[in-house]
């Protein structure tokens, strides 16, 4: 007899509800086969953002001199949010390819894998935190002032992502090129999102870039939450949120509407 | 088989629009600039309208490229019709085709909680069944190999053991049964095609065994020449069936 290894002891805190079991089985699956192969596994998830932590501690604190203001936590703080983004576009721009195999074999509601995508694409960007709270440890950091804030910021952060993610994959089943684009347009916004250097530079001197790209708001809260001494910009938070609900909003009705036509085009 | 319908399909056409492609990057930029596309289009089936009841086993069959899977498809909803078409569904759908909905990098294991969670079923059923299903299946001792490594027969009998497992109410079968492992698994998987499904669910089966269209049809569609022709006797769509098909292909400029 083959015993069945549920072992998803986590599914006492979902609802008894069969829509969130399909999303969160799909997102832990999801997850899960990142390091299906590996050796060790799951371990990669931690050990990758603390190595890369150690790297830019070298690089900044030896080679630059930057060691000043928990420069390392400020750095990364902003790296997470913006890596995740990125991974979150590019991934679910051909989330339905992807998943080409559920789709045409069984019915159900596609957004479903949407979800479970931005889902998965959060439980790597926990390890990264976990990590980031470890080095915190290390430089006797202290979160911030907003700290209960930082779940509103999260939600914003992971509203732009999945919208951003829906709407490249239906611009890619016309114009396949436009991951090339997306590309070159995630390498700008690497630059121009704040991430090395203060959010107050960007809202004094570039006022139309901080409230044209969110992340601007998103990781400069993001640091207000996470960081000791960071200012929370309350006025780019609720328009950052507005242009997320907006976003998400646009994405989601365009994507049940041409959804078909993009597998059809797969 | 009841009165109630399980599936209606209202003037369901399908056109497929096809664009010429060419690897050279400077011919794609001088044509995307100067050129108008050249496209094809492709009329698969126009106007089918019939209406499948519950409990009804009912069979498509027509020549390769007829559009029978193609029909399933838009059943299934994973695939837009033409404007005016009509289909509606009652009661939740699997469609069973070789390496149905399985991601072949995963574990049976996973496969099956993943096909069973989007197939309706909760956690806590999954898990009931999960032994059931592997011992069906006979892959106890390869439940935490991923499918990959697993021979066709073996990814056939999974499937099976899902679909028959599963509380599906609308079976689309397409050309699943040649596959389906050994003789011995496709006599125990015919026995329980029989009992549990074929007493109970609604089938649209696609396939070229004419035999297996005879045997169990209650009704069969022949797709020929982009129309569908429905017989109330079997024996009689099959000789339709086995006269000469065609299609239309009109080449049209994209505006």
């Amino acid at each position: 007899m083959i015993k069945s290894k549920i072992g998803d002891l986590y599914l006492k805190y979902i609802p008894n509800n069969q829509r969130l079991e399909r999303i969160w089985k799909l997102a832990q699956v999801d997850f899960k086969k990142r390091y299906y192969n590996d050796k060790f596994g799951m371990l990669w998830a931690i050990v990758n953002p603390i190595s890369q932590m150690l790297i830019y501690f070298v690089v900044f604190t030896k080679l630059f001199n930057r060691g000043e203001d928990n420069f390392i936590l400020f750095l990364f703080s902003g790296i997470i949010m913006w890596m995740g983004f990125t991974e979150a576009s590019n991934r679910g721009s051909h989330l339905l390819k992807q998943k080409r195999y559920l789709v045409e074999n069984i019915q159900f509601d596609w957004m479903d894998l949407n979800y479970s995508h931005i889902i998965s694409i959060l439980m790597g960007l926990s390890f990264n935190f976990l990590a980031y709270c470890l080095i915190s440890i290390f430089y006797k950091n202290t979160f911030g002032e907003y700290w209960y804030l930082f779940p509103f910021v999260l939600l914003t952060w992971a509203m732009v992502s999945l919208s951003c993610g829906m709407l490249l994959g239906l611009v890619r089943s016309i114009f396949d090129d436009a991951i090339h684009v997306w590309n070159i347009f995630t390498k700008l916004g690497f630059w121009g999102s704040g991430i090395f250097f203060p959010t107050s530079f960007i809202v004094e001197k570039y006022s139309w870039l901080a409230y044209a790209n969110p992340f601007v708001g998103i990781i400069g809260n993001t640091r207000a939450c996470l960081l000791v001494n960071n200012d929370f910009f309350f006025k780019l938070f609720f328009w950052d949120l507005a242009f997320a609900l907006i976003l998400y909003i646009t994405a989601v009705t365009l994507f049940y509407k041409y959804s078909k036509t993009m597998v059809e085009k797969l | 088989m009841t009165e109630e319908v399980a599936v209606s399909l209202r003037n369901v056409s399908k056109t497929f629009y096809l664009s010429d492609q060419t690897d050279s990057s400077f011919q794609k930029v001088k044509s995307m600039l100067f050129q108008k596309l050249s496209t094809k289009k492709l009329e698969v089936f126009k106007n089918i309208t019939v209406d499948i009841k519950k409990g009804e086993f009912f069979g498509v069959v027509g020549r390769n490229g007829s559009g029978k899977s193609t029909l399933l498809k838009l059943i299934m909803e994973s695939m837009n019709s033409d404007p005016g078409s009509i289909i509606e569904t009652n009661g939740k759908l699997i469609r069973l085709a070789l390496g149905l909905g399985f991601d072949v990098n995963l574990t049976a294991r996973d496969n099956i909680y993943l096909n069973g969670t989007i197939l309706g079923m909760s956690m806590q059923q999954i898990g009931e069944k999960f032994d059931e299903l592997i011992e069906f299946a006979q892959l106890e001792e390869f439940v935490d190999t991923p499918i990959k490594f697993y021979s066709s027969g073996m990814r056939s009998r999974l499937a099976f053991s899902v679909a028959v497992h599963a509380d599906a109410d609308i079976f689309l079968i397409d050309e699943f049964f040649g596959g389906v492992g050994d003789e011995a698994f496709k006599a125990k998987s015919k026995a329980v095609f029989e009992e549990r499904i074929i007493q109970n669910k609604t089938i649209i089966l696609v396939s070229h065994s004419l035999e297996l269209i005879v045997k169990n049809c209650d009704r069969v569609m022949v797709i020929k020449d982009g129309v569908g022709h429905v017989f109330n006797n079997p024996a009689n769509a099959i000789q339709f069936h086995k006269k000469s098909f065609g299609r239309k292909v009109t080449e049209i400029n994209a505006k």
